[in-house]
This record gives C-alpha cells, sequence and structure tokens, in this order.
C-alpha cells in the first residue's frame, strides 16, 4: 500500500515540478480544449487518482491468488466447494477499503499542490468511483488467470500498469497519442473511466450526458468478465495441473 | 453447502469410495534447442503419473498407500479428493460419481498433508479453523461450537489465539488435523501425517487416527513413508511404484507373499512389513 501511495504521489510532484517550472505558461489551447478547460494539476492529479484505484483493484485478485500458492494455501482452498465467485468478491471487499484509502491519499496530496477538486464528495463523483471498480474488478478476474498460470505477478501486472499508465490519458490527453493508440487504448476500462471522471470532477457534468462513456464502460465490464469467468473455468483445471503436476 | 448429486448411481448406500482404472496423464511441454536456429522449438511429452490404479477406500477402515518417492501416491490423493481431474477411469463415493459431482465430494472429504503449508501463519487457530469452516458454508454458533471441540480434540484450546507461525511443528500438524475435520468429513485423506514429528507427537497423531476411523467411523486414506506407521495402523495396503498398485492386502497377506528368507536372522522370523516392501518393488523393478 505504501509504494502504491508513493508511486501516486510520485505521479504528481514530478508534474508539480514540470508544470511550475517548465509548462506553466506554454500550455496550448489544445490542451485546453481535450481538458475541459482545467489547469494540468486538476488534470494530472485525477487521473493519477484514478490510476492508482485501477492498479490496485486490478492487482487484487491475482496477487491474492499468487500469495495463496506462494504460501501453500491454493491447494486447501482448491479443495474446498466454495464458489469461486465468493472468494474474488471477497478479494475484491477487503482491497477497496485499502484500494480507496490509497486514492484518498493521492487526492489529498493532489489538493495541497493546487489541483481543483471541488466535486470531490458528489454523488456523482461516488458513483463513478465505484463503477470505475466494477470495471478495474471485471478485468482483474482476466488478469488473475494470466497471472496465476504465468505464475508471476511482476511481468504481468507491470508490463500491464505502464502500457495503461501510457495510453490510458493518465498524464496528457489521450488525442496527443497516434491514432493507432487511441483507439488501442479504448479495450481499457480505464480509457473511458478515467475521461468520465474528469467530465465530472472538473465541469460537474451529470451521469446522464455521459452515457456513451458509461455504456461503453459496462460493454468492457462485461467482456472482460465474461472472458474472466469462461476462461478461469477453462484454466483451473489446466491451472491446478500445471501447479500440482 | 454447495454442491448438489448429478446422476447418483444405484449403489447408493456403499460405504466406500471406489476407484476403478483411475489413469492421470500430464502434458509436459518442453524446449529443444537445435543446432542452428536461436529459439529451439517446442516438443510435447506425455508424463504417465498414475497409470491404472483401482482401489476402495470402506468407513471405518485405514487404507494405506506406500511406496518410494515419485510413485504416485500424492497424484492418487489429489484425484480422490476432486483436486484434479483423472485422464480417465471411474471415481464413486457411497455410489455418487465424484467426477461429476465434485462439489457434493468436496463438502464430505477432506486432506491432510504433512509439513508446514496449508495454514495461515499471520492467523491464530481458531482464525484459521473460522476461515475454513466459512469456505464449508459453516458459521454461527455451529461453527464455535465445531471450532472449541476439534481444538479440544487436538488439545490446542490454550494455544487457540495464538498466532500459528509462533507454534511448534507438533502444533502446526495438530492444527492441521483440526482443519482436515471442520467440515466432519466422512473420508480423509492423510498425505505424510506424522511427517518430521517427534515420536511422541507422531504417536498422538496415530492415535487419533485410529480413533477417527474405528470409533467414529471415517473412511481414511494414509500415505506414509514410516512403514512401522502403517504396520500399525493400517487395516488394507496397497503399495504403488512407477503408478501403478503392484501389490495389495492386509500385512499380513503383504508379509505371506513373499517366500522370503531374511538376509540377516532376526529374532523375529517373518519378515517385516519394511522387507516385504522393499522386496516387492525390487521384484517388480526387476
Amino acid at each position: 500500500m505504501v509504494s502504491r501511495i508513493v508511486t501516486g504521489v510520485t505521479q504528481i510532484i514530478f508534474p508539480y515540478f514540470m508544470y511550475h517550472y517548465y509548462i506553466h505558461g506554454n500550455l496550448n489551447s489544445e490542451f485546453h480544449e481535450y481538458a475541459n478547460g482545467a489547469d494540468y494539476m486538476t488534470y494530472v492529479v485525477l487521473g493519477s487518482a484514478l490510476n492508482v484505484l485501477a492498479v490496485s483493484t486490478l492487482m487484487n485478485i491475482g496477487r491474492a491468488l499468487i500469495t495463496e500458492l506462494r504460501e501453500g494455501t491454493l491447494e486447501t482452498l482448491l479443495m474446498t466447494p466454495m464458489p469461486r465467485y465468493a472468494y474474488f468478491c471477497g478479494c475484491l471487499l477487503e482491497q477497496t477499503a485499502r484500494a480507496l484509502l490509497e486514492f484518498g491519499a493521492v487526492t489529498a496530496v493532489g489538493a495541497l499542490v493546487g489541483a481543483d477538486l471541488g466535486y470531490l464528495f458528489s454523488v456523482r463523483a461516488a458513483a463513478v468511483i465505484l463503477l470505475a471498480v466494477f470495471s478495474f474488478f471485471c478485468m482483474g478476474i482476466a488478469l488473475s488467470s494470466l497471472m496465476l498460470y504465468t505464475r508471476d505477478t511482476y511481468l504481468t501486472q507491470n508490463t500491464l500498469f505502464i502500457t495503461m499508465n501510457l495510453v490510458c490519458g493518465i498524464m496528457y490527453p489521450l488525442q496527443y497519442l497516434p491514432a493507432g493508440l487511441q483507439y488501442a487504448a479504448q479495450i481499457f476500462p480505464l480509457t473511458p473511466a478515467v475521461s468520465l471522471f474528469r467530465n465530472v470532477m472538473i465541469e460537474n457534468q451529470s451521469l446522464s450526458v455521459n452515457q456513451l462513456l458509461i455504456w461503453q464502460i459496462v460493454l468492457l465490464s462485461g467482456v472482460y468478465l465474461l472472458i474472466g469467468t469462461v476462461w478461469y473455468k477453462k484454466m483451473e483445471l489446466k491451472l491446478v495441473e500445471s501447479i500440482f503436476g | 453447502m454447495y454442491g448438489a448429486v448429478k446422476g447418483r448411481l444405484e449403489d447408493q448406500d456403499a460405504r466406500k469410495i471406489i476407484a476403478q482404472h483411475l489413469v492421470k496423464d500430464y502434458i509436459l511441454k518442453e524446449k529443444i534447442m537445435e543446432k542452428s536456429g536461436l529459439f529451439g522449438r517446442k516438443q510435447k511429452r506425455v508424463i504417465h503419473a498414475v497409470k491404472d490404479i483401482s482401489l476402495e477406500i470402506p468407513q471405518e477402515k485405514i487404507i494405506g498407500v506406500l511406496g518410494i518417492n515419485g510413485a504416485g501416491k500424492t497424484t492418487t490423493i489429489r484425484m480422490l479428493a476432486s483436486i484434479i481431474a483423472p485422464t480417465s477411469g471411474s471415481l464413486t463415493m457411497n455410489g455418487v460419481d465424484a467426477v461429476k459431482n465434485h462439489l457434493w465430494i468436496k463438502e464430505r472429504i477432506n486432506v491432510i498433508s504433512g509439513g508446514e503449508r496449508n495454514l495461515y501463519w499471520r492467523l491464530t487457530a481458531k482464525e484459521n479453523l473460522r476461515y475454513f469452516g466459512s469456505l464449508y458454508g459453516l458459521s454461527g454458533v455451529d461453527l464455535d461450537k465445531r471450532i472449541a471441540y476439534l481444538l479440544r480434540t487436538v488439545g490446542l484450546e490454550e494455544a487457540a489465539n495464538v498466532p500459528v507461525e509462533r507454534y511448534s511443528k507438533g502444533m502446526k500438524q495438530r492444527l492441521q488435523i483440526a482443519r482436515g475435520l471442520i467440515n466432519d468429513p466422512i473420508y480423509l485423506f492423510m498425505d505424510e501425517p506424522t511427517l518430521g514429528l517427534d515420536i511422541v507427537i507422531a504417536k498422538e497423531i496415530r492415535n487419533l487416527v485410529s480413533d477417527l476411523a474405528h470409533k467414529e467411523g471415517r473412511g481414511i486414506l494414509l500415505t506414509t513413508h514410516y512403514i512401522s506407521e502403517a504396520e500399525e495402523l493400517c487395516d488394507y495396503i496397497y503399495i504403488l511404484d512407477k503408478g501403478r498398485i503392484i501389490a495389495e492386502g492386509t500385512k499380513e497377506q503383504l508379509k505371506g507373499l513373499l517366500a522370503y528368507e531374511p538376509k540377516v536372522v532376526t529374532s523375529v522370523q517373518e519378515p517385516s512389513l519394511e522387507e516385504a516392501l522393499i522386496e516387492i518393488i525390487n521384484r517388480c523393478n526387476s
């Protein structure tokens, strides 16, 4: 948790210095257009906060299973008749609280460095955060199978997290990327989630005017949930055999 | 409880696990480097971990599975416990098809392994048992009563609230047994339950295993490297070698299988079970 808070805070502190010593006064009108008129620090803080939430939620199931494997408790767990989803939901509930704490720490530091977070304590913002957590959870189920299959947390998750950080519009507007990458970024729930979060937080837009983004998040969640479920079911036997065989 | 029975067989009153012609193959992908080329190619190789095993585990009996390392004992237990699926063969528990009804089966069995894994070390004994109990759908007063009973049975009442990481090896093993009994299983698979324990604690555990079968009516499958343990506990023994059953019977029958003259004359003229086991495996291999 501490390392993720440090990473999240670093993602704010570096842009803070860059902004104040290099970028300030040099941002072109395109940025303001893409950022809905927000200043750069607000833009970065909102992106980083949601990115921290994504990283925490995505990691939790896969990492929990890998830890069970390393600690030697996975076999006992698989031996029980417990539905796997109960375990996944347990992981989600346990770690969402922690992830929200990290999110809180990053936004608090963000507010200190001048980000405008006036709409954070609104029902809309809470609804967006919940929707985002759900979509990250769905993607996390698919990711957990991959992590367990490769028996690796570092490579799998860090490759993904660096990619997400670069293409999902966390530090800079998505529109700055080549067209191909902009399309590729749409497969990550973080991309529409961060856009939605910024729309609500910067312009206090209602959810109804962001239906397209909401549907995109819901659709991606459904697809990842389906892939995760079907794949996990198919993979479980193979996984078990690769582990215990 | 989670499992619903599908395809119940006719002889549902049979109080035993029946495994017939169980086979377990693993496909191993090996990377083969060739003289020319940088990356090599992958080749599949089939490993026959268990070749053809048929056995029965009746309730109220302790069934021993003996064999040297790599004989297929652990794979057999994992198949019987529905952790891994057999490649072929049939498995029924009290007349219910275990492959089709693995959830139903999992509610009624448990596995106890030797060693110090399978427990959450940062949790206390009580917390471990509460967690595992909840995985079997137990909760509330029933679970509390069950935990109290099990901690009393394995003699860990006083250490119930101590984190497992502070336990001795023997205490951890006793907690393993309590964990294995949390769902009140009809059948218990014990994979070297006294591994690395001192003789006093090992004896305590052997007494407990005997009571679990002969007094409480559970069917127990026991694998062990300690032949004296098998000799003391087991009502019937299967000897495995290279994934196959090479001999079976009561300990007297196994000893009787040998027209055997001990090379070293001891005070006991008939061969011990250990001598019989070694001789049977040697004969099979030669």
